[in-house]
């Protein structure tokens, strides 16, 4: 048995995992933070079931999936949720790709650093600002919606195509694993 | 567009449109039938989810979003990245903010470098030009613009150079800097001594110290003063130099040097009027937490305000669950003023950034309440040492609720969603009416929320105490009707 505070530093390490996992279940940031909470919360009042650090990982993974299903179940109140089977599928493709997401993460990173000022300074304050709306952040940033959408969705796809060639130059081949995991 | 290229394209635009709201259940039914039907196509969103929820992780770490032109290098802060679990919520954010204190102080690994200077903490900064930077960024030789907030310097000589915006400060190299506008503090360590700063009137070159420096364009003069140590200024227009010791100041203008016998004195307060009053804490004010863990809740510059959202049973969890409601208290001494000649009053506090939690779970408003401290000898020393929540002015024993035989209600206020900056004024007949009553010398606030937030991890509001680095703590300003 584990004891809280490896509970604890085990949580922290795969926080930003888990929250990855958890949007990829329910796509939107808000649904996501819950799911995360209630599944820690979840986990701490069943921490003596956890033998070892080293079953943590999945342990945690069907936490989050097993609190998303319920999220499913009840879609009825949220427009954004995906019926039970589609969150299944998808959590069982993503817990394939774990190891994915380390290296997605820090092949952002890399990838942000190659984008021009302009294209970063929007990102980032998109980001940055959670709470701000799209015409709040286009004001900021001087320029209108329209424009910003339109930063905004080459960006994404530019960070996208980079964090590709990014993970194949490390030898990650995204559709090779993807196949493996059908 | 292929059929594929369309259906990847229809993808995009919906992950695009998660966060604008205009999404419906029709929207989420196509795209769960696009998904469900073709396994490429679930890889792409996984990987766009996970690329959302990476944006996210890197830039809500960034409590400061800065960018000096002369930068070399930036390193990233890996451990930031979990402030806001300490936002304190309905999960065991106490013990992971314990782990999250601990990573902070051994994850700083030093990186040798040829930079003259490395950005060492900043707070609510801003910085002129384009470049977004985390902190310990490496600063190269050039100029950097500070527009708000308090940035800290360390120069590859040890020197510790703290910068108040608005300032301009020029990087020279490891031993010298220009002040071209506003105000440092430098902690010069043994070995630098001899560091020197340029300002447009001269310079200083210290011997071994802490002083300060501001330089004011408008007047055309920089001002010294040494808190300890010895430092030597130099008039570049007349050859003049004078040594300062500790206490001691001068002032630089194109006519010379001038002694000061209070250095940076000259912008006091324009109200001497004998009826007026500005009240400080002084000590008076702390914040409280309802799982009474103080050091890994509070902090000493902040009073922090917050109504967590409810959990439904709460006997049964550990501390670290329970939901973690704050209030703060304020409190000031009349100063043997006459208080029934108080005419007008105002109590004045600065909203700042707490770093925790996020707005985005906050209604479109938040209501405050501002409840005035009855008179009871046994609740007049508050702030001395550390308060539990229940032995609080105005706390029960259980909950969260308000003990109104102990404090009364003088007035309320409302935040808006994403205001996180900007003075607070309280005005009222109430506040008014509190302080004339008052019989023991001493007057003392409560400030809590009583909006619930539906979600936790919302965001902690903060007022500044007076320890903030930045913004002025509370005031009480009063107005006394002439004798």
């Amino acid at each position: 048995m584990i004891k809280e505070e490896q509970f604890v530093r085990l949580f922290v390490r795969y926080e930003r995992e888990l929250r990855g996992f958890a949007m990829t279940l329910l796509p939107n940031v808000v649904d996501a933070e819950d799911v995360v909470q209630d599944a820690c919360v979840a986990m701490w009042q069943k921490i003596g079931d956890l033998e070892d650090e080293s079953v943590f990982r999945p342990w945690a993974y069907s936490f989050v999936r097993f609190t998303a299903l319920n999220k499913a179940r009840k879609r009825n109140r949220s427009p954004l949720v995906f019926s039970e089977v589609l969150v299944n599928t998808l959590a069982s493709e993503s817990e394939s790709e774990a190891d994915l997401a380390q290296a997605e993460f820090d092949a952002l990173q890399t990838c942000l650093k190659k984008l021009p000022t302009h294209q970063r300074d929007v990102v980032l304050q998109y980001y940055h600002s959670a709470s701000a709306g799209m015409a709040e952040i286009a004001s900021s940033l001087q320029k209108n919606v329209d424009a910003l959408y339109k930063i905004l969705q080459r960006t994404r796809e530019a960070l996208r195509l980079c964090i590709e060639r990014q993970l194949a130059r490390d030898g990650l081949n995204i559709s090779t694993k993807n196949t493996e995991s059908q | 567009m292929s059929m594929k290229e369309n259906e990847e394209h229809k993808l995009d635009l919906f992950i695009d449109a998660l966060r604008s709201d205009d999404l419906d259940h029709q929207d989420v039914s196509e795209m769960e039938e696009l998904l469900q039907s073709d396994s490429d196509l679930r890889r792409r969103y996984r990987a766009r989810m996970r690329m959302e929820s990476n944006l996210l992780s890197v830039y809500q770490s960034e409590q400061d979003v800065i960018s000096p032109p002369a930068v070399s290098g930036a390193a990233s802060h890996p451990s930031k990245r979990w402030w806001y679990l300490a936002a304190g919520a309905g999960i065991a954010a106490t013990v992971i903010f314990s782990v999250l204190m601990f990573s902070n102080s051994t994850q700083s690994t030093p990186t040798p470098s040829p930079a003259v200077a490395r950005l060492e903490t900043q707070s609510q900064t801003s910085w002129a030009g384009t470049l977004p930077l985390t902190g310990n960024a490496e600063l190269g030789p050039g100029e950097i613009d500070l527009r708000t907030g308090v940035a800290e310097i360390r120069f590859a000589s040890g020197v510790l150079l703290s910068l108040e915006a608005p300032a301009r400060l020029k990087l020279i190299d490891p031993m010298r800097c220009r002040l071209l506008t506003g105000s440092v503090v430098v902690d010069v360590p043994d070995g630098a001594e001899g560091f020197t700063i340029d300002t447009p009137e001269g310079h200083v070159v210290d011997h071994g110290t802490r002083f300060a420096v501001a330089v004011d364009t408008e007047r055309a003069s920089s001002e010294f003063g040494v808190i300890s140590g010895k430092i030597s200024v130099h008039q570049s227009g007349t050859g003049g130099s004078k040594t300062l010791v500790t206490g001691e100041g001068a002032r630089l203008t194109s006519a010379g040097i001038v002694a000061l016998e209070r250095p940076f004195a000259q912008k006091a307060s324009n109200r001497t009027d004998q009826n007026f009053r500005r009240l400080k804490t002084e000590g008076r004010e702390l914040s409280i937490v309802r799982n009474d863990q103080r050091e890994l809740m509070l902090s000493p510059d902040l009073l922090m305000v917050k109504t967590d959202k409810p959990v439904t049973d709460e006997s049964r969890l550990p501390v670290e669950l329970i939901p973690k409601d704050r209030r703060s208290l304020i409190g000031f001494n009349l100063d043997g003023m006459d208080n029934g000649r108080i005419r007008s009053a105002k109590l004045r506090m600065n909203l700042v950034p707490s770093g925790l939690g996020f707005a985005s779970f906050l209604p479109n408003s938040c209501s405050f309440e501002i409840y005035g401290i009855k008179d009871d000898a046994s609740r007049e020393s508050w702030w001395s040492g550390s308060l539990n929540w229940k032995d609080a002015p105005g706390s029960l024993a259980r909950g969260n609720g308000i003990d109104h035989s102990e404090v009364e209600l003088l007035a309320t206020f409302e935040i808006p969603k994403g205001q996180q900056e900007g003075p607070i004024t309280i005005e009222t007949d109430d506040l008014i009416k509190y302080l004339k009553r008052d019989t023991t010398g001493e007057v003392g606030f409560l400030v809590v929320m009583t909006t619930v937030p539906k979600r936790s991890w919302s965001l902690v509001h903060a007022f500044a105490s007076s320890e903030h680095h930045d913004a002025a703590g509370p005031t009480l300003e009063v107005e006394l009707e002439g004798e």
